[in-house]
């Protein structure tokens, strides 16, 4: 497997270039951007500068508009106006910068030109170049030297004054001013290369995470798939076993009532007892398999959304238990107008599983009790079930949702460990949370939540919850020997 | 398509930056153009109400108090008062129109002027001491010896409101320090003193309309 301590591939090189010259054309667009502000600044202040020291010229008593005015105004504007123009309209572009440059250093020109060639104006020129370097393109600084050195090259031959403040110049002055504008373009030229050399290395080193990433998205897909597939075999396996396992189960209990009916009265109470054994194991490992049944189905099925009424669906889940066990005292209290968004077969059958759960384990309780209610909480309703049946202890209170844990003795309560399983698969599957308190004779307290709808993916519907199972017909007696 | 759009671009560009090279080649025509020269008496003339000092040469300036350019003319002057060490006595003579009241003329351009050690500053009345002076542009600077004999005359700016060394200042230097001889003229740099003819006011209030 590929790590980040290995060179680049060809394809990852490639990407870094691309990074790499997309981030520098992202830094070329914000330049571009700090100009379209940095030119119209100037511009206006340059107005405001003229207007302020020389806004008019006089003859006399007459006045008209001063010449620095107008240069300020129109010859600003015209200055600032291409550069501007292409920043907004050519953003990135090699031309928009270039034009960018020369004409920050036509502005110096300008600036210089209007305060008479003070030697403090000069520093335009400097922080110019020390703005344009934003652009890391060293191609950038040569086009504002170049244009610094002309503008000093023609002026100081024509026009000394108006750039150096003095009227009669040594040939050597514009060296001098071009060494210094070449002095700190070649600092900032190197200061670029170095810039350039650490995007490069930032872009080499995202490609290569891109790359490592890519790869371990590949290898989680793939695993996930092949994880996937070996669920949904054994999934598909444990139902049909299952299911498979119903059939002979149903020969089993059927032709040992056959046997009791039959021959009941000619055994003796000992082997009777053993014939009752088989029928009673029989139909305990039948409720098994259709508890198994139900947890593949909860599992393999895909949900219907609906508004579900748990209070009404509470109900008649209640009124089913006490109808099978009318000498039970349970008080049991339903909050009213209980609703949820979720698929209503299934979450039927978690209420059944905690409601029954409930109900088991209050029966060996004086005034037992049983509550549906909900309360409000940050991450939205939780629901719960509450009993002061026999409870359990905190410690294990993670393997009471685990298949086939039971955390009281065998024949303690009857059960198949796997309807608490079934009640977590379920909520899951409406991307919720359960979790239990309780304490060991002081009752216990299931809780769980149902997210908003649109936390749940939910298409399809469950399939039908059983299956039609040949119910084994009464055999003709075996032949005698 | 997109080669040709950068052709079209690329042509504005190299036009551009040819009109912004004519903004600055008649930015600087016209920073380099000097006021009317006027014609200068040889001598102080007589009847300038003036009084020159009779042990040391006395320097005349004739400035527009409102001109923005005479600014770098009395920068000038300070730094010739201020290496002449008391050689010479100046008058700054600012111009006030008929009709213009004092405020006009005491701008602080009068204010840099009458803080120079050595100089007075001083208003002249319609310009007549400008006349007597043959001065026409602001800025315009005369030196006489102690006889009353006209030393220099001209400009001691290099261009129009740009301060620094020039020929001007330095011939009037030379002159107070060295006791050498003037070099003639100089071109003037600032504001026209006198007031354009009604004609050409007309003309110009014709085109501000």
């Amino acid at each position: 497997m590929a790590t980040l301590s290995d060179p680049l591939s060809e394809r990852g090189a490639a990407r870094a270039e691309e990074l790499l010259a997309e981030r520098r054309a992202a830094l070329a667009r914000r330049t571009d951007r700090m100009f379209i502000c940095l030119m119209t600044m100037q511009w206006v202040i340059g107005i405001v500068f003229a207007v302020w020291i020389s806004p008019l010229t006089w003859a006399g008593a007459f006045s008209r508009t001063h010449i620095h005015v107008l240069a300020a105004v129109f010859l600003g504007g015209l200055i600032t106006s291409l550069p501007v123009v292409l920043a907004f309209r050519r953003p990135g572009a090699a031309l928009t910068r270039h034009a960018i440059a020369a004409g920050q250093m036509l502005t110096s020109a300008l600036l210089i030109h209007l305060t008479g060639g003070r030697i403090e104006t000069h520093f335009h020129v400097f922080g110019s170049l020390a703005f344009l370097a934003f652009y890391r393109d060293w191609r950038v600084l040569v086009t504002a030297s170049a244009i610094v050195i002309l503008d000093h090259g023609l002026r100081g031959v024509f026009w000394p004054q108006s750039v150096y403040g003095i009227g009669f110049i040594q040939p050597w002055r514009f060296l001098e001013h071009a060494a210094w504008v070449f002095f700190e373009a070649a600092f900032l030229a190197y200061s670029i290369r170095q810039s350039l050399g650490e995007m490069r290395d930032a872009a080499a080193r995202q490609a290569q995470l891109e790359e490592v990433n890519e790869l371990i998205e590949r290898k989680v897909t793939e695993r996930t798939r092949e994880l996937a597939r070996a669920n949904e075999e054994l999934e598909a396996f444990s139902y049909s076993a299952s299911h498979d396992l119903r059939a002979p189960l149903r020969h089993l209990e059927g032709f040992s009532a056959i046997l009791e009916e039959s021959f009941g009265r000619k055994l003796d109470p000992e082997n009777r007892a053993h014939l009752a054994r088989i029928r009673t194991a029989a139909k305990n490992m039948s409720r098994l398999i259709d508890s198994m049944l139900e947890l593949a189905r909860v599992t393999r099925c895909e949900l219907r959304r609906a508004e579900v009424d748990l209070t009404l669906q509470a109900r008649l889940i209640v009124d089913d238990m006490r109808q099978a066990a009318p000498e039970r005292a349970v008080k049991v209290t339903i909050a009213p107008h209980l609703t949820a968004q979720g698929d209503e077969d299934l979450l039927r059958i978690a209420l059944t599983n905690l409601l029954s759960n409930s109900w088991k384990f209050v029966s060996s309780q004086e005034g037992a009790e049983i509550e549906l209610g909900s309360a409000l909480a940050p991450e939205g309703t939780v629901y719960f079930v509450r009993d002061n049946g026999a409870g359990f202890n905190m410690a294990y209170s993670r393997k009471l949702f685990t298949p086939f844990q039971k955390l009281h003795r065998p024949g303690e309560f009857a059960g198949s460990g796997i309807g608490l399983a079934t009640v977590k698969r379920i909520v899951e599957r409406h991307s919720g949370r359960v979790w239990a308190e309780g304490a060991v004779g002081g009752g216990a307290t299931f809780f769980f939540t149902l997210p908003a709808p649109e936390a749940t993916a939910i298409i399809g519907g469950c399939p039908p919850r059983s299956e039609a199972i040949p119910t084994p017909v009464r055999p003709r007696p075996p032949a005698p020997a | 398509m997109m080669k040709g759009r950068e052709g079209l671009w690329g042509l504005a560009a190299a036009a551009w930056f040819a009109a912004a090279l004519g903004g600055f080649l008649a930015l600087n025509r016209y920073q380099a153009a000097p006021g009317a020269a006027g014609e200068t008496p040889p001598r102080w003339p007589a009847e300038s109400r003036l009084s020159p000092a009779a042990d040391r040469p006395t320097l005349v300036m004739l400035a527009h108090p409102q001109c923005p350019c005479t600014r770098s003319s009395i920068g000038e002057l300070a730094w010739i008062m201020i290496r002449a060490k008391g050689r010479v006595s100046a008058f700054v003579l600012f111009l006030q129109p008929d009709g213009k009241p004092r405020a006009w003329v005491e701008t602080d351009l009068w204010r840099a002027a009458a803080r120079i050690p050595g100089v007075q500053a001083l208003a002249d009345a319609g310009g007549a001491e400008a006349r007597r002076m043959g001065a026409e542009t602001s800025g315009q600077t005369l030196l006489f010896d102690a006889a009353g004999r006209l030393l220099f005359s001209g400009g001691i700016t290099g261009a129009r409101g740009h301060p620094g060394a020039n020929a001007g200042r330095d011939a009037v230097l030379a002159a107070l320090l060295d006791g050498g001889t003037p070099r003639g003229t100089t071109q003037v740099f600032g504001c026209a003193l006198a007031s354009p003819e009604p004609a050409a006011q007309t003309a110009r209030l014709a085109w501000r309309l």
